[in-house]
């Protein structure tokens, strides 16, 4: 591919991921609570898991503790990204 | 009969050794963010991988080089130190990812902290590769990867609807998160487009002996063998969009991970998950920390072989040592081995002009190849991927760390 033809392609993707990622404030809203939708989901997931004895409690424990960090996390970036 | 038994064995290391950290995290992000929409990514890393795989394995039948010899011939020393630090490094970030994954693996089943195994494995790997049992370890981690294929009996045992995965072969755009998309996207193809995939493969290659007769065998590894590695990472990618999409689940941590088989197939599915991660990451740890050896002692001419006692090829052994400490180390720190990986692969895709160019120009060259020169097929095709994957990688990496969470 020739320099030009890069730079051509270069310039048609820019704007497109330009646009996905300006993030404002209702966007950032939005992006929190899909990822608290996403560990509630895991955290569900898991629980059904166990009913049916799929998971050994060593593993329960750390999707446990890494839901926990995440939705940690989360509050800590709600906090910073109120207004 | 011993063209069926290497066809065989190349299918196996094909199959077992395709899927690893890289193309397992990024397969299952994939899937989980975006659903079916980024199986075209594996499908083009996995066309550009088989062609690279051929042209290495060629060369070396052919030239009877290695491609790190034939590089370092072509263009002299000083140019070829580019393409030998880009390599190294990505390298050596792909070998720190893998070590993570065996430590993960090992974590989810002990609730020990993955960091503290880190030099337990490093160890590990280091002993094998010092014991110079690579071959018997190599052989013997690709036929336990076929452990792999559980991706795949996963992805049916869900009724994967495969009218949409077929649908999805070819590229489509992002219907949210751009930035997010085009990363997972470079990161696919890098973790498809290794190079010390197909640079471990020429080093094999000449250490086997090939000739000019192996040409034949040589295609049907890198195409079947290549192929079906690409569908156990399509199936862990389908897999992660019926478990994970369809519940709006993202994966943010290794931990989550093993759900994608222990959903459809229970308590055998997470055994399964933890014995793929540990066995196909240590397999590929073993292969990367060797072929770092192989392409420094390689291009600077120093002796080198997996067969050769340690004190017998000392620098090269030396080489080996300090990537696994090093690597040991980086995972030691409790570096995340998810962002990590992810974040390697997309490294690796951006690197891919400077690693993949230089092949091209020796592989056209009559001088090495005779008259089994490129056809402008291939030169075409892995042009073509490396150079997108490149821009789009430019442009992806910054922005998903300037807009990604």
């Amino acid at each position: 591919m020739g320099q030009g033809r890069g730079r051509l392609l270069l310039l048609a993707i820019t704007p497109a991921l330009l646009t996905g990622c300006h993030s404002s404030p209702e966007k950032e809203q939005e992006k929190l609570r899909q990822e608290l939708t996403s560990w509630d989901a895991t955290a569900q997931l898991t629980r059904e898991l166990t009913d049916r004895g799929a998971l050994p409690q060593v593993y329960v424990r750390q999707v446990s503790e890494a839901v926990e960090q995440g939705k940690q996390k989360l509050q800590e970036r709600a906090a910073k990204s109120a207004p | 009969m011993n063209k069926l038994v290497e066809i065989a064995l190349g299918l196996v290391t094909g199959i077992g050794g395709f899927l690893e950290a890289g193309s397992l995290a990024t397969s299952v992000q994939a899937g989980a963010s975006f659903g079916f929409q980024l199986i075209w990514a594996i499908v083009l890393g996995v066309i550009c991988i088989a062609f690279l795989v051929e042209m290495s394995g060629r060369l070396a039948a052919v030239s009877k080089h290695t491609l790190p010899d034939a590089m370092r011939e072509r263009f002299g020393i000083r140019f070829f130190s580019v393409p030998l630090v880009v390599v190294v490094l990505v390298s050596f970030l792909v070998l720190a990812s893998e070590i993570g994954g065996v430590s993960l693996a090992l974590q989810l089943i002990t609730g020990i902290r993955f960091q503290w195994w880190a030099p337990v494995v490093a160890l590990a790997i280091w002993l094998l590769l010092w014991a110079h049992n690579f071959s018997l370890v190599e052989k013997g981690a690709s036929l336990l990867g076929l452990v792999t294929i559980v991706f795949v009996v996963g992805a049916l045992k869900l009724h994967t609807p495969l009218g949409e995965v077929g649908a999805h072969l070819l590229p489509s755009m992002p219907r949210e998160d751009p930035a997010k998309y085009w990363f997972m996207a470079v990161s696919i193809i890098g973790a498809s487009v290794s190079p010390y995939l197909f640079y471990f493969y020429s080093a094999g290659a000449v250490e086997d002996h090939w000739d000019e007769g192996h040409l034949g065998v040589n295609r049907i590894i890198a195409g079947l063998g290549m192929g079906f590695g690409g569908t156990v990472a399509v199936a862990a990618l389908a897999g992660a969009a019926m478990v994970f999409h369809s519940r709006g689940i993202q994966i943010d941590r290794y931990e989550q991970i093993p759900l994608v088989l222990a959903e459809p197939l229970g308590h055998g599915g997470f055994i399964l998950f933890v014995a793929s991660l540990g066995i196909a990451c240590f397999g590929a740890a073993l292969e990367i920390a060797l072929q770092i050896a192989y392409l420094i002692a390689q291009g600077f001419g120093w002796k080198w072989g997996e067969n050769i006692r340690p004190r017998q090829a000392a620098r090269f052994a030396l080489v080996y040592t300090v990537a696994i400490l090093l690597a040991g180390l980086l995972i030691l720190t409790g570096i995340d081995p998810l962002r990590l990986t992810v974040f390697s692969m997309a490294l690796t895709a951006l690197s891919l002009p400077v690693t993949v160019v230089p092949l091209l120009i020796v592989m056209n060259d009559p001088e090495y190849l005779g008259d089994n020169v490129n056809h402008w097929i291939s030169n075409a095709a892995v042009l073509f991927v490396s150079v997108i994957a490149c821009v789009v990688a430019l442009v992806a990496i910054p922005l998903q760390f300037l807009g990604g969470s």
